[in-house]
């Protein structure tokens, strides 16, 4: 019986340690080799306070889980632009600092570690027997499995995962992605610290070995055995990797020292094996446990059909019937064009990357309810333009306004707050939500969102989440694609998620939208499909900008358009005008 | 004279995204043949089909008679062709010299090698001069010479030429297109994408325009030329 606890136990505690990493890891994309370490921090602190201060371990591993919440989300602020294999290396770093710093202080025990924790005590019952923590540890699962639960699989997970699948469109959506980063670590530092203050008080020590490296690669293999984005998964992961060693030495009968090294050597193998067979895990994510889905490897999910939604299919119809755009509209255009107010304002705008120039004193205006178009050859620093106003790219000099209100300086997840969205070339729809989920990501004010109002208000939460999702089908059904909510956008075909993306886009209610190529890689009737719809938008008074190579696009729909040269604005006026211009027609084409 | 290369009804996607659709071209022996397009037309995507670096979804190509659709790009490079790209052309961190070795596709005939060194130098005197150079060191209108010098190295009789003129000066294009000309008046078929429609008239015999992925006109130099202007192709 006490056998068998102490492995349900040591599921448990490495649960929450799995889970919290998961957390970071499948859902926030950040990776973490340093998180057994960060359980140090608990631990020793838990057992420090015990021993010395004659604290009971429970409390003490609230206080080591802040103060490893607090270092987690320290760390986190140096690891915010490091790529994948960077951030390895640094959460490698932290994990030799940490333990190192350990064993230098003597009161700590040195590298002995601290032996003999007093026994911890819950309600005036002391927990001597390891069957006497089976309640205490699931209760605490439990709890830490909820507030997981609530973190990954609500709106604020929602954020994770644009994160972790494309931070920069996760940003343009209105995103803090820098305030996501640095809570996410900070939070799932804090549970490794409580499941390593907990793991101390089982053993009643805390020694270097017990938060070594090896443990930390151990929970890194339960997250990944698993499945990563699926919190289910880290449990099985967690009972998979701590029950090897038992079950290899009942089976094969090995003594336990060579059980443990075996073990090494069946994890490496299991590993290799799963991510040949089941690169997504044990439980995938998105599935559930009880009902997973179909073994197989890779994708599960088959590709819809390349049809273009029906009613978009009718309206693409009535526009070749009605033919382009005459002159006449277009002159009446125009002069509408000059008459509506000015939303956003871009004066003396440059940048210069060494020698090379990408944007030189430019200064234009887009008004409220037109489209404007940027129109130039190859290289002329057009999408440079939409970088500058969103604020990914810092300008060297000159002033971005919308409405009155100064842009230059913020972030770009602030540009989007203040009232202007861009979208992307290579579209960008994050791969693994669903294109509802998307969708909702666009979405402004999310109660869901904020830490407080996610655990301090969960009955608000869930009705602001059901209207973010009415609100996202609203705009799903305005693209054509409610039919395919629930599909993954990842699985989707280029132009259904062009329409996803651009459902997205407005979906943040901004005034000004930057369409960045709206009509590339997608073929004519999708063309169609697409325009008409962005003409809707004008109609909604929307103030849109766009760039593209298409010029039979841009001769549709634009109501003003600028031409770019070199990071110049050389010339404006209707595309009309601009074509029957020589000079330009020698800039775009090389001819006389 | 048979078509050196003919490419019919090729439909390709990369993944999700279907980028052309139902092309239908063909390039003469010593023809020089412009295809004009807009950005994501689909031109390179065309042009990397024929290569074999891509393998269309559906349609053929044939190279002098031959079915090589789906062929790896090492056996056409074997059977002629060579392909050009728009950036990255040259190996930077390689001098001329052995760029242009390394455009002989492995041969180590030092009797052909000597040959073709000389035919590339007759063409761009300034790669003899320059012979030991860094590639990467060089102005972007001298890579654009060593891109197709080394491509010539190959003795190829198909040149699948990915927009020469990008970011060059007008009297460098003119050099460049010059030399393309005289490599096609000693046979070379040529496939050259460009925007610059009229540096590529110039020494163009026919032209294809490209639009969201389909061929929409296949025209005469004579037909191209005396277009009012090019706005609605593109």
């Amino acid at each position: 019986m006490e056998v068998a606890a102490n492995y349900i136990d040591q599921i448990l505690i490495f649960s929450i340690f799995a889970l919290s990493l998961n957390l970071l890891l499948g859902y926030a994309g950040q990776v973490s080799v340093a998180h057994a370490s960060f359980g140090a921090i608990g631990g020793y602190g838990a057992g420090y306070l015990s021993i010395t201060h004659g604290w009971n371990l429970f409390l003490g591993a609230i206080v080591g889980a802040v103060v490893a919440g607090i270092i987690g989300a320290i760390v986190a602020l140096p690891a915010l632009r490091l790529s994948v294999e960077y951030l390895i290396l640094l959460t490698l770093g932290v994990s030799s600092v940490l333990l190192g710093l350990f064993t230098t202080f003597p009161q700590l025990g040195g590298t002995y570690g601290l032996i003999g924790i007093p026994p911890a005590s819950l309600f005036g019952y002391d927990l001597l027997k390891t069957s006497d923590w089976l309640i205490p540890l699931a209760v605490i699962l439990v709890v830490i499995y909820g507030i997981c639960h609530r973190l990954g699989e609500t709106a604020y997970g929602r954020v994770l995962k644009g994160i972790r699948d494309d931070p920069e469109a996760t940003q343009s959506l209105g995103k803090n992605v820098v305030w996501f980063k640095v809570a996410i670590f900070g939070i799932t530092c804090a549970m490794a610290g409580l499941a390593g203050a907990l793991l101390a008080g089982f053993n009643s020590l805390a020694t270097p070995s017990q938060f070594s490296f090896d443990v930390s690669l151990s929970i890194f293999a339960m997250v990944i055995f698993g499945g990563t984005g699926n919190l289910a998964g880290s449990i099985l992961g967690a009972a998979t990797v701590i029950l090897t060693k038992p079950l290899l030495e009942w089976a094969v009968s090995l003594a336990p020292e060579i059980a443990s090294l075996w073990r090494l050597t069946l994890y490496g193998l299991l590993l290799v094996v799963l991510m040949r067979l089941r690169p997504q895990g044990l439980v995938p994510e998105g599935a559930r446990l009880l009902q997973p889905a179909t073994w197989r490897a890779g994708s599960t999910t088959e590709q819809p059909s390349e049809a273009l939604p029906q009613h978009l299919a009718e309206e693409a119809q009535d526009w070749k019937t009605s033919a382009g755009s005459s002159g006449a509209i277009v002159a009446a255009r125009e002069a509408d064009w000059i008459d509506q107010p000015v939303v956003l304002e871009v004066n003396g705008l440059s940048k210069a990357f060494g020698s090379i120039v990408a944007a030189e004193d430019l200064s234009m205006v887009l008004r409220k309810g037109t489209i404007t178009a940027l129109v130039g050859p190859n290289g002329a620093g057009k999408t440079t333009v939409f970088n500058l106003l969103t604020g990914f790219i810092k300008p060297d000099s000159g002033s971005v306004k919308l409405n009155g209100v100064e842009l230059i300086g913020t972030t770009p997840n602030r540009v989007a707050n203040a009232g202007m969205v861009r979208s992307w070339q290579d579209v960008r729809v994050i791969p693994r939500l669903s294109s509802v989920q998307n969708v909702m990501l666009g979405v402004q004010e999310q109660d869901g969102e904020r830490l407080a109002g996610l655990f301090g208000n969960p009955g608000a939460v869930r009705q602001r989440e059901r209207e973010v999702h009415d609100e996202a089908m609203e705009w799903l059904r305005f693209v054509g694609m409610d039919a395919f909510a629930r599909e993954s956008a990842g699985a989707l075909s280029f132009g259904q998620s062009k329409l996803v993306a651009l459902a997205r886009v407005l979906a943040t209610n901004a005034d000004v939208l930057l369409l960045d190529e709206p009509a590339s890689g997608i073929d004519r009737q999708w063309v169609d499909a697409m325009l008409g719809l962005i003409e809707k938008v004008r109609e909604q008074g929307r103030t849109v900008c766009i760039v593209e190579h298409n010029l039979m696009v841009v001769d549709r729909l634009a109501d003003h358009t600028y031409f770019m040269e070199l990071g110049r604005i050389t010339d404006q006026g209707t595309f009309t005008e601009l074509t029957s211009s020589p000079r330009l027609a020698k800039a775009y084409f090389g001819t006389a | 004279m048979p078509d050196r290369l003919s490419v019919s009804s090729l439909s390709c996607s990369y993944g999700r995204k279907n980028v052309v659709f139902e092309v239908d071209l063909h390039v003469r022996p010593g023809e020089v043949v412009a295809l004009f397009g807009h950005n994501g037309a689909g031109k390179t995507t065309v042009i990397k089909n024929i290569l074999g670096a891509y393998t269309p979804s559906s349609g053929t190509v044939t190279y002098d008679g031959e079915d090589i659709t789906g062929a790896s790009p090492r056996s056409n490079v074997q059977r002629g062709m060579a392909l050009i790209p728009s950036e990255r052309f040259v190996f930077g961190d390689l001098t001329v010299h052995d760029n242009l070795l390394l455009g002989a596709a492995g041969s180590t005939d030092g009797e052909y090698l000597d040959r073709k060194l000389a035919e590339v130098h007759d063409l761009f005197p300034i790669l003899k001069e320059r012979a030991k150079q860094l590639a990467g060191t060089m102005s972007g209108g001298q890579q654009r010479m060593v891109s197709l010098g080394l491509a010539m190295m190959s003795s190829p009789r198909l040149l699948l030429l990915d927009e020469p003129s990008l970011g060059l000066a007008p009297a460098i294009v003119e050099q460049i297109f010059g030399a393309v000309h005289d490599l096609a008046a000693d046979g070379l078929s040529v496939l050259l994408l460009e925007q610059n429609v009229g540096q590529a008239l110039k020494i163009a015999d026919r032209s294809y325009v490209m639009r969201s992925g389909r061929v929409i006109l296949e025209e005469t130099t004579e037909q191209m030329l005396a277009r009012e202007s090019y706005w609605d192709l593109f």
